[in-house]
């Protein structure tokens, strides 16, 4: 549905240029919600706008619904207004002039795919009741909410049932319980719709919670594309492990590959530990694992005869409701670990933990 | 061997491509700045070096007669030094005025406050020849009222007043300054965070120090750059020197340049009259720089530190009543001109306010003036100047702006500089240009082309307006329309203009009100098909008919009120709505 190729887009600054978006390629395929996710400044608004028409790049290819719709060696640039997509934007845009039927109305009277008067009446009022705001009608923009103008903008977005969903950061105005809610609605109305969607964000819980697949990216390039499980779980670098919450890393040295099974044995501070092997490496080199808080497992019945089995001391807790966060000291290494919230554990408490090892893998340092 | 290279065509190969919108506007709009901004200022270099009595597109030879004429001659000098006294004598007295009546109005607790600053602000509407002719008739040497008045009442042997000097030059245009410089210094002292006086009167400073150590010094740099504003305007002014300085004897650049192109008899001196332009030019454009130096550095010692903060007003006690003497004096001073006019708009011939004056008090002037066809045609002159004025340099302005602002690279700092040009360019200097570069075309001597010369005089005003509005407006606004399917210019007409009404609505109102009180480019570009209100004001006072000539200003006045005020409650309730 989405096809970009080996995106480029320089801005001009006053030290020379800035690569922004720097060799992009992904593919989004039809109804999936691909996000983009990374830090400010790491060129994923670029990116979007780009594709968009917003912005010009400076080298690539971008096809919408297999129209080519820019091409800088085909010299084709089809400009904005004539792309078939819609655009949530982060200020959420709405027009302060019009009031919100005014603000929906507006794609189906001066856009792509015009209808006739009759029936703007009904298409803006169906658009109307899938976002929750029938009623609210012939209410000029300035008097809504914040979460309003956020539900009119997605509502304007969808009312001529686009082939591509372009979000910039739409929830990042809302207050916090605000966004959580938005964040399961959002997902629902465009799966129901079965709108291809591409969502920009910096908010790792936005990008995981929302996303069929994940491109992180950093400094123009897209570091690691996976689903969340994947990226989440086995970030393939340091920068994509710190980026999506915190992470354990250990230093080690590679014992043995496991033939055929991509595993094999790590010698670390903290012991001989079986892992995933994720990278082209060979024993005797140096590498770095990492493993989430929540990949630690207490063992009751002791560490006998089991695989990466650990003795650690607790040496900070620190409840936060839906986990216990604790600091473990292993071999005077400090490992951070999220516990049973309902098990009260006490500082110096000595206890057997364990990283199953499909939940421990090898990490590029960058 | 060398394998040819075969370009990849994608399967979907792009239909010819139309041009968009905006690449059909962009040149558009560079043409049109460019001959509007650019051409007039080639004209007027080349015509600088024109041998005397030739055309520019006449003659192909270069001299140097011209500059030599003009700067070898010690009157030049004179003149000079004539337009630096009197621009500079005007803004400084206009200054302690305006900074006395602001300090006055918003920062102490003197009474009738608002009223004091809503009628500054209708005053602006006042044109500079109605104060030029009402003190004419206030205090000429031989029959000027106030003069006749106080000789009798103190027994003079001699008129005490003369308007025909610099000194009274300099009065006159300061009081008629005030206004516009209230308005711009009214922001400077309002937004003053009084936290900085209150630390430096815990520290134990009495008002009168915390004045000249704390206030003034952060008032400076303001200060400087409201005075470098107005000079850029008073070495330009032409209206109350072309009515009182040629009787003083104190021609200054603006009318000399005039009567260069316009000589009451014999043939015009372009090439002079470009030579002189060229050197007012240059000091516009030195006026410029340091003007451009001064808000920079207002800018570094802004004293505004946010909102939520009222002022803390001086309480007066005793002080009021001089304050308020002052306050009525002022405004003695503002009215007494008009006063004059309608008194002697009243009457068959001037005279003094008498019984028997009063007697012969009628409307037959008014009724003559709107009779004659001369003036009829005037009016309607007027009209097609002012509206078509207005409007064509606001739509000119609005997307101009829009380029500068929204638009990326070298074009856009260019369209942005070009319509900021104007602004250097003393208005007599655009006249001779226009009227250079247009004399041989059939625009010449049509209203049209007083249009085109204010279109681009007030082209700086238009698009810094609209600059400063559409900074205002989150670009994602137009981004979504365009998201949304929106063409550039349905996205223009659906999001940007309804936003940017109300000031595109002040903005038009403010050249309508300006346009009709012009007096430079009407008249030197004027022929007997184009005369407008403000020339034939200027034709019916030199001619003598002074009562006709009042009358006339009289109704100018009130026509311009009867056009400005509806809009502007309009606008305002629209605002408040």
């Amino acid at each position: 549905m989405l096809t970009v190729r080996d995106l480029q887009k320089n801005f001009v600054a006053d030290n020379g240029s800035v690569r922004a978006v720097d060799g992009v390629n992904f593919d989004v395929a039809p109804g999936e919600f691909y996000t983009l996710l990374g830090p400010s400044g790491c060129g994923k608004t670029t990116t979007l706008q780009c594709i968009a028409g917003l912005e010009m790049p400076d080298a690539g290819e971008i096809t919408l619904d297999d129209r080519l719709v820019f091409s800088r060696n085909a010299k084709i640039v089809v400009p904005a207004h004539r792309r078939d997509i819609a655009m949530v934007f982060q200020s959420y845009a709405i027009w302060p002039h019009m009031t919100v039927f005014e603000n929906v109305a507006f794609p189906l009277l001066h856009g792509r795919r015009r209808v006739s008067r009759s029936s703007v009446n009904d298409r803006v009022m169906k658009a109307l009741q899938l976002v929750q705001l029938a009623g609210l009608e012939n209410r000029p923009a300035p008097f809504l909410s914040g979460g309003q103008q956020q539900r009119v903008a997605l509502a304007r977005a969808i009312v001529d049932e686009p082939k591509v969903l372009l979000l910039d950061e739409p929830l990042s105005n809302l207050d916090a319980k605000l966004r959580e809610e938005m964040r399961f609605e959002l997902r629902d109305l465009v799966l129901r719709l079965r709108i291809t969607s591409l969502y920009v964000t910096h908010d790792q819980i936005e990008a995981l919670s929302m996303s069929d697949r994940i491109a992180v990216m950093s400094n123009g390039k897209i570091v690691q594309e996976g689903t969340p499980r994947e990226i989440y779980l086995t970030p393939k670098d340091r920068f994509v492990a710190d980026f999506l919450g915190k992470s354990n890393f250990l230093e080690g040295r590679v014992l043995e590959l496991f033939p055929g099974a991509g595993r094999g044995k790590v010698d670390t501070a903290i012991g001989t530990l079986h892992c995933l092997i994720t990278l082209a490496v060979k024993p005797g080199d140096t590498v770095l694992l990492g493993f989430r808080p929540a990949a630690l497992k207490v063992l009751h019945d002791g560490r006998a005869g089991k695989i990466n089995a650990l003795r650690g001391e607790i040496s900070s807790t620190s409840f936060a409701g839906d986990f216990l966060e604790c600091q473990v000291r292993v071999e005077n290494q400090q490992l951070r670990a999220l516990l049973d919230p309902y098990r009260e554990f006490k500082v110096g408490e000595v206890i057997s933990l364990q990283i199953p090892e499909d939940r421990l893998a090898t990490v590029a340092l960058l | 061997m060398e394998s040819i290279s075969i370009v990849h065509k994608p399967a979907r190969v792009a239909r010819t491509r139309l041009p968009t919108q905006q690449q059909v506007v962009l040149p558009l709009l560079v043409f049109s700045a460019v001959v509007l901004v650019v051409a007039p200022l080639i004209i007027l270099l080349r015509s600088s070096f024109l041998p005397a009595g030739e055309l520019p597109f006449d003659a192909l030879s270069l001299t140097f007669t011209n500059f030599a004429a003009a700067y070898a001659d010690a009157a030049t000098l004179k003149l000079f030094l004539n337009t630096t006294y009197y621009a500079g004598g005007s803004v400084l007295l206009g200054l302690i005025l305006a900074g006395l009546l602001t300090w006055l109005v918003e920062r102490t607790d003197m009474p009738f406050r608002t009223t004091i600053k809503a009628t500054l602000f209708a005053s602006m509407t006042i044109p500079p020849l109605a104060y030029a002719f009402g003190w004419v008739l206030l205090l000429n040497p031989n029959n000027g009222a106030l003069n006749v008045w106080l000789k009798n009442l103190f027994r003079l042997d001699q008129h005490p007043f003369d308007v025909y000097t610099l000194w009274m030059m300099i009065f006159i245009s300061a009081t008629e300054l005030v206004p516009t410089m209230f308005v711009m210094l009214s922001g400077l002292f309002r937004n003053m965070d009084p936290q900085l006086e209150k630390a430096a009167a815990v520290s134990g400073a009495n008002y009168l120090k915390t004045a000249r150590y704390i206030l003034l010094p952060l008032l400076t740099p303001g200060l400087l750059s409201v005075a470098m504003y107005m000079l850029m305007i008073m070495v330009q002014a032409f209206e109350i020197p072309l009515v009182m300085g040629l009787t003083a004897g104190v021609p200054v650049l603006s009318v000399y340049i005039y009567l260069l192109s316009s000589p009451e008899g014999g043939t015009p001196k372009y090439g002079l009259a470009a030579a002189f332009g060229i050197g007012l030019l240059v000091l516009a454009i030195i006026l410029m720089v340091v003007y451009y130096a001064a808000t920079r550095t207002a800018e570094r010692f802004r004293v505004v530190t946010g909102k939520g903060f009222r002022p803390k007003r001086i309480e007066l006690g005793r002080g009021r009543y001089p304050a308020m003497i002052f306050t009525w004096i002022y405004f003695g001073i503002m009215v007494a001109p008009l006063l004059a006019l309608l008194w002697t708009s009243l009457l068959p011939f001037y005279q003094l306010p008498s019984a028997m004056a009063l007697n012969k008090i009628s409307l037959n002037n008014y009724r003559t003036i709107t009779g004659s066809t001369k003036v009829q045609q005037a009016i309607l002159n007027t009209f097609i100047l002012v509206f078509s004025t207005a409007t064509l340099a606001m739509l000119l302005s609005g997307i101009m702006s829009w380029f500068a602002v929204r638009g990326k690279g070298k074009l856009a700092r260019f369209l942005d500089m070009i319509a900021f040009a104007p602004m250097a360019i003393p208005r007599i200097v655009m006249a001779i240009s226009i009227l250079l570069l247009y004399i041989r075309t059939p625009l010449y001597g049509t209203i049209w082309i007083i249009v085109l010369a204010q279109v681009t005089a007030y082209l700086a005003f238009g698009t810094r307006t609209i600059n400063g509005a559409l900074i205002q407006i989150h670009p994602e606004l137009e981004n979504a329309a365009t998201a949304a399917g929106a063409s550039w210019l349905t996205t223009m007409r659906k999001i940007l203009l309804p936003l940017l009404w109300p000031h595109f609505l002040n903005a038009w109102l403010w050249i309508i009100a300006h346009s009709m009180r012009d007096l430079t480019l009407a008249l030197t570009l004027m022929s007997p098909d184009n005369v407008v209100l403000s020339s034939t004001l200027w034709i019916l006072w030199s001619f003598g008919d002074v009562p006709k000539a009042s009358a006339l200003l009289m109704l100018m006045m009130v026509g311009l009120l009867l056009i400005v005020l509806p809009i502007q409650l309009y606008a305002a309730r629209k605002a408040g709505g």
